[in-house]
């Protein structure tokens, strides 16, 4: 992919594989022009077809891209351009949804899943959240930092998902311009127990945070001779599978 | 942190956790029969167990909360016969030597070990640590609730609806767990659908229907997240049926 290496990983939670149940993560990533785009969704595990609206979403994600492509439109453009993104990502999913129900029968709920998606063109990355899943960009000079933090609502029970009835207030997205990324980390939450560090926010709250050594998983695939099998194994090991039951994706992109 | 592969970085510590708190009768009656000999010995093969698990070792901290020899105790989880944190790490967790004598103020232990509970949560929001799964706190007696004196008391008529109250606003599970001796009323009203009584003094039996039930709340709510697990446990099995499944072998 013309500009980034792009690493995508995924592996099936130790309960699912307890469970014999599938990966209920997805990713995608897609070169559109100058465009890179890039998507994780989580799956809920509560819900019946979540797998299934984890596709939709991630592919969603990737078909509504094409809106962003063409002419730089400029800074102001590019502002309107991810508010128009995310509303076109979110009404792909929902048609295709609607048509998936009638066509195969269940409720929205069954189909609950978070949804991260960045649309890069450096120096500009259009963001779209809802949900837990997270976004590391690593800057130049500056290391790595917590981005997009994971959205547990209102407590952690109250996650957010794509076919909630309050998603659209819950709906983050934005435009970051900036030269000095080099590389971005889309992660669910099956991830985060181990790759996140507790710290503290401006006010002295508790919050999330990458940690310095986050910048490893980024710089190891700077090097192309780096195998994804490595992250394959690093997140199927036992300290990994230890910090949570649930199904683990990192899209990692390291501009080349 | 654990030790990274080569060129990775090692795991975090965890963010979330699993509290375990279990309410233990040390009253004289557990010396009939050797039961506290029986649980001492249950206690240490049900550390063991849990800190084989790979996800709950890295997860969960435990409390013991004793009633009986010495009136009611928060006991140090790490051994020590000194005042530590009530609660400690599967890893540091080494269960006491529990002895017997007193009598039964088996609503005060409840009640202590709800308030350490809410206290360690609490102390854990501030750090920025949530709880991976609703809170359990098991309740392990031979007998029935006595005041101070020794004399039968009924304060656990009034604790029944608290308990729910709790485990509605709170988000707790509270289960009764007993052996021959325990007043089998008492056992179903402080927990309707999530008390157990074992044959004669077998203390293994109900650590092994305690380890069952953390199981279960673990493996049937991975990736779901307190709030909407209570309403999926409605929906599911209720946690008797877990435990007659692991009483007949079944599990």
């Amino acid at each position: 992919m013309g500009g980034w290496r792009v690493v995508p990983v995924s592996v099936t939670g130790p309960e699912h594989l307890r469970q014999g149940t599938e990966n209920q993560d997805a990713f995608a990533h897609l070169r559109l022009g100058d465009l890179t785009v890039l998507a994780v969704a989580d799956g809920a595990g509560s819900a019946a077809r979540s797998a299934t609206g984890a596709r939709l979403a991630v592919e969603a994600a990737c078909d509504a891209a094409s809106l962003l492509d063409g002419p730089d439109p400029g800074r102001s453009g590019r502002s309107a351009g991810a508010r128009r993104y995310a509303g076109r990502v979110l009404g792909l999913f929902d048609r295709r949804l609607d048509r998936l129900i009638d066509e195969t029968g269940g409720e929205r709920g069954d189909y609950a899943t978070t949804l991260l998606a960045v649309v890069a063109r450096p120096p500009a990355y259009v963001f779209l959240a809802v949900g837990d899943s997270f976004l590391v960009v690593e800057h130049r000079g500056a290391g790595p930092h917590l981005l997009v933090p994971p959205d547990n609502g209102a407590s952690r029970g109250s996650t957010v998902f794509l076919t909630s009835a309050g998603r659209d207030a819950a709906v983050r997205c934005g435009l970051i311009e900036d030269p000095e990324i080099t590389g971005l980390a889309l992660c669910s939450d099956g991830v985060l127990d181990a790759v996140l560090a507790a710290g503290r926010d401006a006010g002295g709250g508790p919050s999330l945070l990458a940690p310095a050594d986050f910048t490893a998983y980024l710089h190891m695939f700077a090097d192309r001779a780096a195998r994804p099998a490595a992250l394959s194994d690093r997140l199927q090991s036992p300290d990994f599978t230890a910090s949570s039951g649930d199904d683990k994706t990192m899209v990692l992109a390291v501009r080349a | 942190m654990t030790t990274p592969a080569v060129g990775f970085p090692p795991v975090q510590s965890s963010k979330s956790r699993l509290l375990v708190t279990l309410v233990v009768d040390t009253s004289s009656s557990m010396a009939r029969d050797d039961a506290i000999g029986q649980l001492n010995t249950a206690l240490r093969t049900w550390r063991e167990d849990l800190h084989a698990d790979n996800h709950l070792r890295h997860i969960t901290e435990i409390a013991v909360v004793t009633f009986g020899a010495g009136g009611v105790r928060v006991v140090d989880p790490t051994g020590h016969e000194r005042a530590g944190e009530p609660y400690a790490p599967i890893t540091r967790f080494q269960p006491p030597t529990l002895r017997a004598g007193g009598y039964s103020p088996m609503v005060k232990g409840i009640k202590d070990g709800l308030r350490i509970m809410d206290e360690r949560r609490q102390a854990l929001a501030r750090e920025g640590v949530q709880m991976a799964y609703t809170p359990l706190v098991f309740l392990l007696t031979d007998g029935a609730p006595s005041d101070d004196q020794g004399k039968p008391c009924d304060l656990w008529r009034s604790l029944a609806p608290e308990l729910r109250r709790q485990e509605a606003e709170q988000g707790l599970m509270f289960f009764a767990f007993g052996v021959r001796g325990a007043d089998a009323k008492v056992l179903e009203a402080l927990a309707p659908d999530k008390h157990y009584q074992a044959e004669g003094t077998d203390f293994a039996s109900v650590l092994g229907a305690v380890r069952q039930s953390i199981d279960r709340v673990v493996r049937s709510t991975e990736g779901v997240r307190t709030d909407e697990m209570a309403s999926r446990l409605k929906k599911r099995r209720s946690a008797m049926d877990w435990i007659t499944d692991h009483a007949r072998g079944e599990a």
